[in-house]
């Protein structure tokens, strides 16, 4: 395989599969990741094109200091930030432009029955709705670090902040999250948990 | 470790992102605290669940779109999904590229500049981050901060919008543009700093300190951007994100260290100058760009071509408010500093039992007295183990005593 370096230099010199194959490559990952920030998938689709539009412009900055996943990454935290402060703003007329109908598309379940299935879909649709609720900067650092898996020194990386820093927003996000679900505890914890 | 301490680490135990005596020092403790080890497996818990949602799937078309949209700005013919006759810009390039060296010359002596005159009285925390570029360390600076890479960024952009392609016969017009372009690279009279600090402390009392802290933050004319408050048995917490106008950053910094007891600190300075001068410079270039397109609009005579020049004034005028987002959210960032503040209050027990360090006549005298009382209490408790561990003999003793004494009562009587 290819690597990223590579297909970046690749791309630098003109060559569109290469650009392609980085898109194939991450867009899985970008797409996630807006989406777990702004909680609406159509808006994740639009905000990955524009991740990846801005991602070509600046093809040519990208000097390998940084990995090229953190690289997008920055750009995608970027462009999400953008897009919630303008949907603040937009708030202030349209009390909310998060419907509740937008079913979230996660992959079903081979295995479960659809009791199973529709329980677990809630569970999920709850969990999202509790990190949705999350102060921005503290959603960001659960999301990069516990659906996108980066390490603590990538996430000061993409958030361009100290470390400690980043310790500080995903304890707090985690225990803030933590508190919220307990508000439901038997839909979200095992036994053991809410028992003693 | 106190549970407070235990509480404020199990998320980087769960990570794994503690040394070892630390994770021993919490493995101890929750061995031992039924509320600890719930609160261990509640996070947990939370994590696992979090890290258990499954990933969505991607729009099957999402792929094409973003490479149609990546394409058409660059105007291949791969995936362009409105063709336009290309014009042979190569002639122009040439030109074009010695014009863009002046415009980073300009703008690398203009940033100089800048520097010089905002030189003594800009002061900022974190010195080794924050240098003059130039030249010969443009290549140590983009290691330190890839976000500074941007510059980079307006080559390619620039070679795009040579390579864009407008109705034939109006390349004059849009060779204007770009001499135009090459002109108007702003001045900054400063540099754009985004600071951002971290800072914990311990405090006697959450709502003193919270009252200090909000009028803090009032004074300097900044805001919370968010908080939480936690209570917890040992005592309460609260963490704040606070925005400060940057010009008090290193004032309110201060203020909030006198709070309490400064247990984490840490600061970062990134350098955003260029990118600001880069966005800014593009975007006063795609205006132009817009008014020239307006122009040839109204030359436009076949709908052919107003189609085509729409088409363009439309990517322009997109271009221009996703440049005019991101220099608003530079200056916002820039204007404002960003302070990440964790209070927790000093936990009660131990506050009871230590005496507060003093210094002094009288500080001696009270460790003299308690060193006096100590030592006597370590007598009779010495003295009390003797008597304890020597009560069997005097047990034994007592009872002979009293044998020989009845003995020679009775003998003296019996005489
Ligand atoms: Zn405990």
């Amino acid at each position: 395989m290819t690597t990223d370096e590579v297909l970046v230099k690749l791309c630098c010199q003109g060559d569109k599969e290469a650009f392609a194959t980085l898109v194939e490559r991450y867009q899985d990952k970008i797409y996630n990741l807006t989406y777990r920030l702004v909680s609406n998938p159509e808006d994740a689709a639009d905000l990955t094109q524009e991740v990846f539009y801005r991602a070509f412009l600046r093809i040519k900055g990208f000097r390998g200091d940084a990995s090229f996943a953190t690289w997008l990454y920055r750009i995608a935290t970027n462009v999400c930030y953008d897009q919630l402060r303008i949907r603040k703003n937009r708030q202030v007329v349209s009390l909310d432009n998060t419907s509740p109908d937008d079913p979230p598309r996660d992959l079903p379940d081979q295995e479960a029955g659809p009791a199973e299935l529709c329980m677990k879909r809630i569970v999920f649709q709850r969990l999202q709705e509790a990190i949705a609720t999350l102060p921005v900067e503290q959603r960001t650092a659960m999301v990069l670090r516990d659906i996108q898996g980066l390490s603590y020194e990538e996430m000061a990386q993409v958030l361009q902040c100290p470390l400690g820093t980043v310790k500080s927003r995903l304890s707090r996000a985690r225990r803030a999250l933590k508190d919220k679900l307990m508000s439901e505890r038997e839909l979200f914890f095992s036994e053991n948990v809410y028992n003693g | 470790m106190d549970c407070r301490a235990v509480r404020e680490r199990l998320s980087l135990y769960l990570d794994g992102e503690l040394t070892t005596s630390e994770i021993q020092l919490i493995d101890e403790h929750i061995e031992s605290c039924t509320d600890c080890r719930a609160e261990l497996s509640s996070l947990e818990e939370t994590v696992l669940l979090v890290r258990s949602l499954e990933p969505l799937e991607v729009p099957p078309d999402l792929q094409d779109k973003i490479i149609d949209r990546t394409m058409a700005a660059a105007n291949s013919p791969i995936g362009a999904s409105t063709r336009i006759p290309r014009i042979n810009w190569r002639h122009a390039w040439g030109r074009w590229g010695r014009t863009f060296s002046s415009v980073a010359a300009l703008l690398v002596v203009a940033v100089l500049i800048g520097k010089t005159v905002s030189g003594p009285g800009f002061s900022l925390p974190t010195k080794e981050v924050y240098q003059a570029p130039s030249a010969s360390d443009s290549a140590d600076r983009d290691a330190e901060s890839p976000a500074m890479n941007e510059v980079a960024e307006e080559q390619t952009s620039m070679f795009m919008m040579k390579e864009s392609s407008l109705p034939e016969g109006m390349e004059i017009a849009a060779e204007e543009m770009n001499r135009d372009g090459a002109t108007a690279p702003a001045v900054p009279t400063e540099r754009k700093v985004i600071q951002t600090a971290y800072l914990s402390l311990q405090i006697e009392k959450l709502d003193t300190a919270v009252d200090l802290l909000q009028e803090a933050v009032r004074e300097c004319g900044g805001f919370v951007q968010s908080s939480n408050m936690f209570r917890q048995e040992y005592g309460r917490g609260a963490s704040y994100t606070l925005r400060i106008p940057a010009d008090r950053f290193d004032d309110v910094l201060s203020r909030l260290e006198k709070l309490g007891d400064v247990q984490n600190r840490g600061i970062t300075g990134q350098d955003v100058t260029e990118e600001y001068v880069d966005v800014d410079a593009r975007r006063r270039n795609l205006i132009r760009q817009e008014e020239r397109l307006l122009a040839i609009l109204d030359q436009a005579k076949t709908v052919e071509d107003i189609l085509k020049v729409e088409g363009q004034l439309e990517r322009v005028r997109g271009e221009i408010e996703s440049l005019t987002g991101r220099l608003r959210y530079l200056d916002n960032q820039v204007g404002l500093s960003t302070i990440d503040v964790e209070l927790q209050e000093r936990p009660r027990s131990v506050t009871a039992v230590q005496l507060p360090d003093q210094k002094g006549f009288g500080a001696r005298l009270a460790r003299a007295f308690t060193g006096s009382v100590n030592l006597l209490l370590s007598y009779i408790s010495n003295m009390m183990v003797w008597l304890v561990s020597a009560a069997p003999f005097l047990f034994v003793g007592a009872g002979i005593g009293a044998v020989v004494w009845w003995a020679w009562g009775y003998f003296q009587r019996s005489k």
